[in-house]
């Protein structure tokens, strides 16, 4: 075996070679892990922003019949009652947590300001089904504030902003609704959300259901939230609901168009497979960089092995088997691609963390949030196997050219 | 020491072979200093290839230090190199962007010796061809003839009983190749076989015995009286 320190100093004696090697597999690196940094921060960012609305939930509207039936013509609305709501809870056994929503436009006054905004009536569950969590210090609806048809409300970040000052905590606090007074008793903690009904949830304030029920006189609910046990009962949830919808209202069990769905679980899985297309196809062109990357290196080292053949003769004479100039050969080259994908590594850590820097404001960012590039173990992981690899072939084939030089060939012309 | 018998060696130029040699007998005793003389084509690049086990002969034996090393393989030879042989050469051969004392290491290198124990016997060598203040200088920043020290130092560091020099004061002034002589001389008395292969009468002159080598065959071997 030849000492690596021996290596070494053979590299850092051709500077140029080694430069311009170590120049290749950097950029190489660089683009391959920048590219899949901002495809992963993207895809984080979206996903999160995705689950704003709820992990996986499905959003059940009311609909129409398409068809007469059972003395019902067609056009006829069904409505979601309370006594669907009752027996979809108590039938399906899939569903893990379900909230009925009522909702409308009401207008909001404090002490020294006034704004109007979507009131929704809600259940307990519609917390955790939808995200809506309260910020420390405060608390979201609960089940004796239905019970008691208390008269309390959760803010969101919108509403906050516009119904108090700068600094003013709004829990404890007083707010008018259509001229009636309810205790806050939380707000909500800011969340990212790419998607939603009514406008984003931060613009909207929250109230226990039977509340709204007895103070506004809804006769039935705007929709309901369901959240599953596991993602794969969805389809089975969907059709139960209809079942029941159909036998409660008397209409065709086989008419889709009685109940509308909103699968978020589908519209999140769609743009997953977008987000890893969209990885794939960056991941592929960086691997293309990198391979061209390795064919840099591997002709820069046969180059210089071509450059090298007196030494390598010189090598030989004083003794040096083939498998030791071959051994050389290959360190150097993956020498070389070590320091250039750290050195890449070290590039794309830095680019990343500037773009994690650049201020990005407006709307847009505040509803979905900031997407920061990520630099995962993973994608480093990969990055650096596949370096290896290149480095130890495109090292290995000049290597064995080299291996088999002929000492007395190589010395022969002078 | 060194045996050849009825050595050949002939190689394919083009669509005709060469025979470059053409049943060689050769001995060569431990201590003695041989000068291997004749013009160029006589086949003493080739003899000395072969002696230097840079080369293996087409037919014929060679016995080295009582082994047979005419059937070895690549990478036997390149041990056999390593430890038997040292090579001096007209060009030098040193490594252009290593020091004198790693070119005079790289031997060791090879031969597994350990690295302290290494640069300290590398160091030695150096001082001994009286380059001991130019260890750290590179081949372009030193003379022809102390390359050439080096080289002969390089060529001691595994301390090999056979030295083969070829054409060693080819590219030196009168005065530097004078040096290189002297030092086989002290390397002689030492008991290494030095053996030096040249086509200039006055350098094969200094050696004890004189080997004549034409078109591939030896035309007269005579050894001198006295040292």
């Amino acid at each position: 075996m030849i000492p690596f320190k021996h290596v070494f100093k053979e590299l850092f004696s051709e500077r140029t070679r080694i430069l311009l090697t170590i120049l290749a597999v950097a950029w190489g690196t660089a683009s391959i892990t920048i590219m899949l940094a901002l495809g992963e921060g993207l895809r984080l960012t979206f996903g999160r922003a995705m689950n704003g609305m709820g992990n996986g939930i499905l959003v059940v509207n009311r609909g129409q019949t398409s068809r007469a039936y059972g003395g019902l013509p067609e056009g006829h609305k069904i409505r979601l009652t309370e006594d669907d709501l009752r027996a979809v809870r108590t039938a399906v056994p899939e569903i893990a947590e379900i909230s009925g929503e009522y909702a409308s436009g009401k207008s909001m006054r404090t002490a020294s300001k006034w704004r109007s905004g979507r009131v929704v009536g809600v259940e307990p569950a519609f917390g955790s089904i939808r995200n809506v969590a309260p910020s420390p210090g405060g608390r979201f609806i609960n089940q004796r504030d239905i019970e008691r048809r208390r008269r309390v409300v959760m803010l969101g970040t919108q509403a906050v902003k516009e119904l108090y000052e700068k600094g003013e905590d709004p829990v404890g606090t007083c707010v008018e609704i259509d001229g009636r007074p309810f205790l806050v008793v939380g707000v909500m903690q800011k969340k990212f959300q790419s998607s939603c009904y009514g406008g984003p949830d931060y613009g909207h304030v929250w109230i226990p259901g039977t509340t709204y029920k007895a103070m506004f006189g809804a006769r039935d609910y705007r929709n309901w939230v369901v959240k599953p046990h596991r993602p794969e009962q969805m389809e089975t949830i969907k059709t139960r609901i209809r079942e029941i919808l159909a036998a409660n209202h008397g209409c065709d069990p086989t008419d889709k168009d009685i109940v509308r769905y909103w699968d978020a679980l589908k519209m999140q899985e769609t743009s997953n497979a977008v987000f890893y297309g969209f990885q794939t196809f960056l991941g592929i062109i960086g691997a293309l960089t990198l391979i061209v990357a390795g064919v840099g290196i591997a002709n820069v080292m046969y180059v210089s092995v071509s450059g090298a053949t007196r030494d390598i003769g010189i090598r030989m004479a004083v003794g040096a088997k083939g498998y030791q100039v071959l051994t050389q050969y290959v360190l150097e080259a993956l020498a070389a691609t070590a320091i250039g994908g750290l050195v890449g590594l070290a590039i794309s850590q830095g680019v990343v963390s500037l773009v994690g820097l650049i201020p990005m404001s407006g709307d847009f960012f505040e509803f979905v949030g900031k997407p920061v590039p990520i630099l995962s173990g993973v994608v480093a992981a990969v990055v650096i196997g596949i370096l290896g690899l290149i480095g130890f072939l495109a090292g290995l084939f000049p290597a064995r050219r080299a291996a088999q030089v002929d000492p007395a060939e190589a010395l022969r012309y002078e | 020491m060194i045996q050849i018998d009825n050595i050949c060696k002939s190689y394919p130029m083009g669509k005709i072979t060469v025979d470059a040699l053409q049943g060689v007998d050769l001995t060569i005793g431990r201590g003695e200093y041989v000068a291997i003389l004749g013009p160029s084509g006589s086949g003493k690049s080739t003899l000395m290839h072969i002696l230097g086990c840079l080369d293996t002969p087409t037919s014929g034996t060679y016995s080295l230090d009582g082994r047979e090393v005419s059937g070895l393989k690549r990478n036997e030879l390149a041990e056999v190199r390593g430890q038997k042989i040292g090579f001096v050469f007209q060009s030098f051969n040193l490594l252009g962007h290593a020091t004198a004392l790693e070119n005079v290491e790289l031997p060791m290198v090879y031969g597994n010796v350990n690295g302290r124990k290494r640069r300290e016997r590398a160091a030695d060598l150096i001082k001994r061809v009286g380059l001991g203040d130019r260890m750290d200088h590179r081949p372009n920043e030193l003379s022809g003839g102390q390359r050439q020290r080096v080289a002969v130092a390089r060529a001691l560091s595994n301390d090999p009983d056979v030295i083969l020099a070829d054409e060693p004061t080819g590219n030196l002034d009168t005065a530097s190749g004078e040096e290189i002589i002297a030092l086989f001389e002290e390397l002689v008395a030492e008991g290494k076989s030095v053996i030096v292969v040249t086509h200039d009468l006055e350098i094969a002159r200094r050696a004890h015995r004189i080997v004549r080598l034409r078109d591939g065959v030896v035309e007269e071997d005579t050894a001198r009286q006295a040292a």
